[in-house]
């Protein structure tokens, strides 16, 4: 995944949607995103991805941003065009060092480390960049703006990408 | 209620009712590890949603599992929560059974 600056294209169609900084309205951002994804006829596991997506990138505009300030909005923008779904985020908050704090993220999660040290916050930007096919993160004095891209020539529904069972692993000693 | 935890001498059985693991039922979910016994299960079940504030509740319980000496199991995981536990590498201390392996320890 890169995360380097990449144009949004002229849109086919747009959805805009504010809500207050509250996390109870973060699940109205992850509602809109199921159906878009569905309208764009994406996959049962991408539109999962988005979902997971568009969570995390708006938990860090409510708390982070715009620190849980009720009054102050989180804007999120669908831009559909014809190859691809941005996602923009946008809140009021300031992050100097914004695409350090991506290009520093880790590729790996060292969960054992995080668990010895009882850290168990901080995994959004790690999540956001296993599931986006790009992401660009915007900051200066009227806020900070977070581009999602998701690529529509992948993850579209067909039989092959299906997978809505539940899954169980290999046979487990349990009782051990 | 987020949970409904039912209780047996050596296990608990942790049934998630919300349909997502979010910032908003996450505190009820970290709460449950007070309730943990020897075996916890957790039942995935009713779980559309999960995102890093629900894994971080997760995660606590796996912290306190792991103080505590408690094996953590999960069950009726969808195969995109899967994934995301895989990601973070949840199922090293969290993996996840089948629900045919935990019956004989709920119903002896």
């Amino acid at each position: 995944m890169a995360t380097s600056g990449v144009a949004v294209d002229t849109p086919l169609n747009d959805i805009e949607i504010n809500i207050p900084s509250d996390m109870v309205f973060e699940r109205v951002v992850r509602e809109s995103a199921l159906v878009v994804a569905k309208h764009l006829g994406f996959s049962e596991d991408r539109v999962a991805d988005l979902q997971l997506a568009v969570s995390e990138a708006v938990t860090n505009a409510i708390e982070h941003g715009n620190r849980s300030e009720l009054r102050v909005k989180v804007g999120v923008k669908f831009l559909m065009t014809p190859d691809k779904l941005a996602v923009q985020v946008t809140d009021k908050g300031q992050w100097p060092a914004a695409q350090e704090v991506l290009q520093s993220t880790p590729a790996e999660w060292n969960l054992e480390d995080r668990l010895d040290h009882d850290l168990t916050r901080g995994m959004g930007i790690f999540l956001i960049q296993k599931l986006v096919d790009n992401v660009e993160l915007r900051s200066d004095e009227r806020g900070t703006q977070f581009t999602m891209w998701f690529n529509l020539d992948k993850g579209l529904n067909n039989v092959g990408n299906v997978n809505i069972e539940l899954q169980g692993p290999e046979k487990l000693d349990i009782f051990s | 209620m987020a949970l409904k935890i039912d209780q047996g001498n050596d296990y608990t059985l942790i049934h998630i009712q919300n349909d997502s693991v979010d910032a908003v039922s996450a505190r009820e979910i970290a709460a449950a590890s007070e309730q943990m016994q020897a075996k916890t299960v957790l039942d995935f079940g009713s779980v559309m949603f999960i995102n890093s504030a629900g894994i971080s509740a997760l995660l606590k319980l796996v912290i306190e599992a792991r103080k505590r000496g408690k094996k953590l199991f999960a069950v009726n995981v969808t195969a995109h929560h899967r994934k995301v536990f895989e990601m973070v590498d949840m199922l090293r201390y969290m993996p996840i059974a089948r629900m045919d392996e935990v019956l004989p320890i709920i119903q002896p």
